[in-house]
């Protein structure tokens, strides 16, 4: 028996700004307050920044799309080889006697099973889609909403002019804590918003493909979310 | 062959021969799809929490999708190759019809 050293046997873990898919969508954020930190307007550490966008950040929205694509081509490939049915039927149609008979029911057998596993291909890859394009939606607004949090201008100053501002008295510590916070309340509750939008998009994808032809409506939860995002 | 009468029969060949090369192209497409349904590339979207959980349940539905993909297959297959065989059938007979009736002509 060969024993490894430590360090190879050891799980491989991401450092703490990332998270198993990269860096933290909230990095420019997370670095503004880690400033604001410095001139004391907030005491939050950047794990508990980072902390409401984890579920985004480990949700793989490429791969997600990727599969919404590959499924619709999938139904609409399906649909165009099946669609020579009809003519197949005519065909058949016009073969009399025993044998036809018996081929039009062989037929219309397979022809019933083959639809009704169309339909539910069809109605999966159609709820995936448009799963897909809510969750394109929801990470928008959520990058907008840390692209709007992270500007580097608090309280009608740039960042780098805040200590002066603070020292001279011409700003509040009181108000700049206010705004500090507000900005961190923004994020967290856009971070959780679209994990919750993301976890229960995916949920209604799995339901949608379980039950089959017209049960699912994906776009549900994902567009409450949305709504809230505004 | 157009033969009336209770035990008649009418049949084109030309026609049987496409509708099986039809059936013989679905078996193939659903094959093709049955194959790209239970790809492992699929539903990889989150290594855990409820993402991955949803995918997994994904996963695991397509994959039961697609060998009802390729159990229909095989069961297009066979009436595929039924009709391949009648349309064999056919054919032979209607050469031997042709044959006698021009053995009777002589």
């Amino acid at each position: 028996m060969t024993l490894l050293p430590a360090a190879e046997t050891a799980e491989v873990r991401p450092p703490e700004n990332q998270s198993p898919r990269g860096p933290s969508s909230a990095e420019g954020f997370v670095a503004l307050i880690a400033v604001c930190r410095e001139l004391g307007l907030t005491s939050i550490d950047d794990e508990t920044v980072r902390r409401p966008h984890r579920r985004v950040d480990e949700f793989r929205h490429a791969h997600f799309s990727s599969d919404a694509l590959r499924l619709t081509r999938l139904a609409e490939s399906l649909a165009q080889a099946a669609d020579v049915d009809g003519v197949g039927e005519t065909s058949v149609a016009e073969w009399s006697g025993r044998a036809g008979r018996a081929a039009g029911g062989a037929l219309r057998v397979v022809g019933d099973e083959l639809a009704g596993l169309r339909a539910r291909l069809d109605a999966g890859a159609e709820a995936t889609a448009q799963a897909d394009a809510i969750l394109r939606e929801v990470l928008g607004r959520h990058r907008g909403v840390l692209a709007t949090v992270s500007r580097p201008r608090l309280a009608g100053y740039d960042l780098e002019a805040l200590p002066a501002a603070l020292n001279s008295g011409a700003l509040s510590p009181h108000s700049l804590r206010g705004e500090v916070q507000a900005r961190l309340d923004y994020a967290e509750s856009a971070g959780v918003l679209a994990g919750d939008a993301i976890a229960g998009v995916a949920a209604e994808v799995a339901t949608a493909w379980s039950v089959g032809a017209g049960s699912a409506d994906a776009g549900s939860a994902g567009e409450l979310i949305l709504a809230d995002l505004q | 062959m157009d033969i009336g009468g209770e035990h008649g029969l009418s049949v084109d060949l030309g026609g049987l021969a496409q509708l099986t090369r039809m059936q013989e192209g679905i078996v193939r497409a659903v094959d093709a799809c049955a194959v790209q349904l239970a790809s492992d590339d699929l539903c990889r979207w989150a290594d855990d929490g409820p993402v991955h959980r949803s995918a997994v349940a994904t996963a695991e539905q397509l994959r039961e999708l697609a060998a009802r993909f390729r159990s229909c297959g095989i069961a297009v297959d066979a009436v595929a190759a039924d009709l391949g065989r009648a349309n064999r059938a056919f054919a032979e007979s209607e050469g031997v019809a042709v044959h006698s009736i021009a053995g009777a002509d002589r």
